[in-house]
């Protein structure tokens, strides 16, 4: 199975990714999917929660990342893009899970890191179409997971578990939600679900995800599923 | 066609890559992409006809600034941005990829080495990236471009590399290091020696070899553009 968060900061991507991904090794018996949620500058290395913590950068070396000019910046994303996009058909039953990826850059990087803007260096809107080029050639069956919830439960979330590098202001989320629901609207993904956050627990929505999601389970992610039942 | 050409710093890869382009736009009517940014700190690269940039001096000497994690993930990354893929068969010329990475990263820029965590030493990792080059691009041409070290001394006193990676007393042992790769690669690479050598001898030799290489369909490609060229005389 492989799913794409996308979201606006704050509005529980992280948060569900990892919860469901917990949910899925229950269920289906998947061992830990790949899992890139690294696209939020400087926090661009590391594979938590499957990883160990070698990966994940210094506060120097965020410090390093932050500090970098837009034109190394954008250069450092487009390698990262393209490296986290698939190269070639996928071997059946490949599990990924990739949180922000390509939206977070073309929503981020115009705004926040100084590139990617339209006709400007390494337009994001280019290499977005590009990537579900790819998408649609080598992973068609990938589902797109808008993430969302009201400018109000993110202003809460920020006061109360504020990010060490948090990308969007204040009064920016409104805009930034907007953007969201605009790009996942417009994206040639196939297969989309919405998950709103405002009001329900975690574990609620992990409920409402997996219901959401069968449709969408491959027949070897069936499969899987009565394996790992009669295993019980 | 679709070519890697690589080598010890000084040995001539950029200078015999320029004129290789030349020669291949000529044959064919096209451009190979071009690519030579495989030496830290200049690796940018921006695909043709998009905005670009260039890295300033305070860029490079930011990049050189990057702890060994960041260069080693950027480097990778980089390599696999330009891995071929088989239903895109373009042209294309690179200049050291990912041979310039795994003979560089563990001595000058302390990344890569045995306990790398990251894809292994680069020595091994060099292999699998190998096996995606033969599956992405069957027909890929490999050339081994080298010199004795008194011909790398000599060019990088006359006329020394703003961001020169190798050190003068590490000569023998770089060109050891990629003679080491390239015997262990798995692209059946071939050699130029450019020992003593003017510019002209070297393109003259490396053209020979690189057409005792071509794939049928790069053969047929470079008939067929000769009679083109006839034809609208």
């Amino acid at each position: 199975m492989q799913l794409l968060f996308i979201g606006c900061e704050y509005s529980g991507t992280t948060t569900l990714s990892r919860k469901f991904d917990e949910w899925l090794t229950e269920t289906i018996g998947d061992q830990g999917m790949g899992y890139h949620d690294h696209w939020k500058i400087p926090e661009i290395s590391g594979h938590p929660p499957h990883e160990t913590s070698v990966t994940i950068l210094t506060e120097e070396e965020e410090q390093q990342v932050y500090k970098a000019s837009p034109t190394v910046k954008e250069l450092l994303m487009r390698y990262a893009l393209y490296y986290h996009s698939p190269q070639g058909p996928q071997p059946i039953g490949t599990g990924s899970a990739r949180v922000g990826y390509y939206f977070d850059e073309l929503i981020y990087a115009p705004r926040y890191y100084g590139y990617g803007g339209e006709g400007e260096l390494g337009d994001r809107r280019i290499e977005a179409n590009k990537i579900e080029t790819i998408l649609s050639k080598y992973a068609p069956d990938l589902v797109l997971i808008l993430v969302t919830c009201s400018p109000e439960t993110i202003i809460h979330r920020k006061k109360t578990n504020p990010h060490r590098n948090e990308v969007v202001p204040e009064q920016d989320i409104l805009l930034i939600l907007d953007r969201f629901q605009e790009e996942f609207n417009n994206s040639k993904i196939k297969n989309k679900i919405t998950i709103d956050t405002t009001s329900d627990t975690i574990g609620q929505s992990v409920k409402k995800l997996a219901k959401k999601i069968e449709p969408y389970l491959s027949h070897e992610d069936r499969l899987k599923l009565l394996l790992n039942q009669l295993k019980q | 066609m679709q070519i890697i050409l690589a080598g010890c710093e000084y040995s001539g890869t950029t200078t015999l890559g320029l004129e290789l382009q030349k020669w291949a736009t000529n044959k064919l009517g096209l451009a190979p992409q071009y690519h030579d940014h495989w030496k830290i700190p200049e690796i940018s690269c921006y695909p043709p006809g998009l905005p670009s940039a260039t890295l300033t001096e305070s860029d490079k000497n930011h990049i050189l600034s990057l702890s060994p994690k960041l260069k080693e993930m950027i480097q990778r990354q980089s390599i696999i941005y330009h891995m071929p893929d088989k239903i895109d068969d373009s042209d294309f010329i690179y200049i050291g990829f990912h041979y310039e990475d795994t003979v560089y990263c563990d001595r000058y820029f302390s990344y890569g080495g045995e306990t790398e965590v990251q894809g292994g030493s680069r020595t091994n990792y060099s292999r699998i990236l190998e096996q995606k080059l033969l599956s992405g691009a069957p027909d890929i041409i490999v050339i081994h471009v080298t010199c004795n070290s008194e011909t790398i001394k000599k060019r990088m006193e006359s006329d020394p590399h703003p961001y020169q990676i190798i050190k003068p007393q590490d000569i023998d042992e770089v060109l050891n290091n990629f003679e080491y790769e390239f015997n262990k690669s798995l692209l059946s690479p071939l050699k130029l020696d450019t020992t003593n050598k003017a510019i002209t001898q070297s393109t003259n030799e490396l053209i020979k070899l690189v057409e005792s290489a071509l794939s049928e369909n790069d053969k047929i490609r470079i008939q067929a553009h000769k009679l083109f060229e006839e034809i609208n005389k």
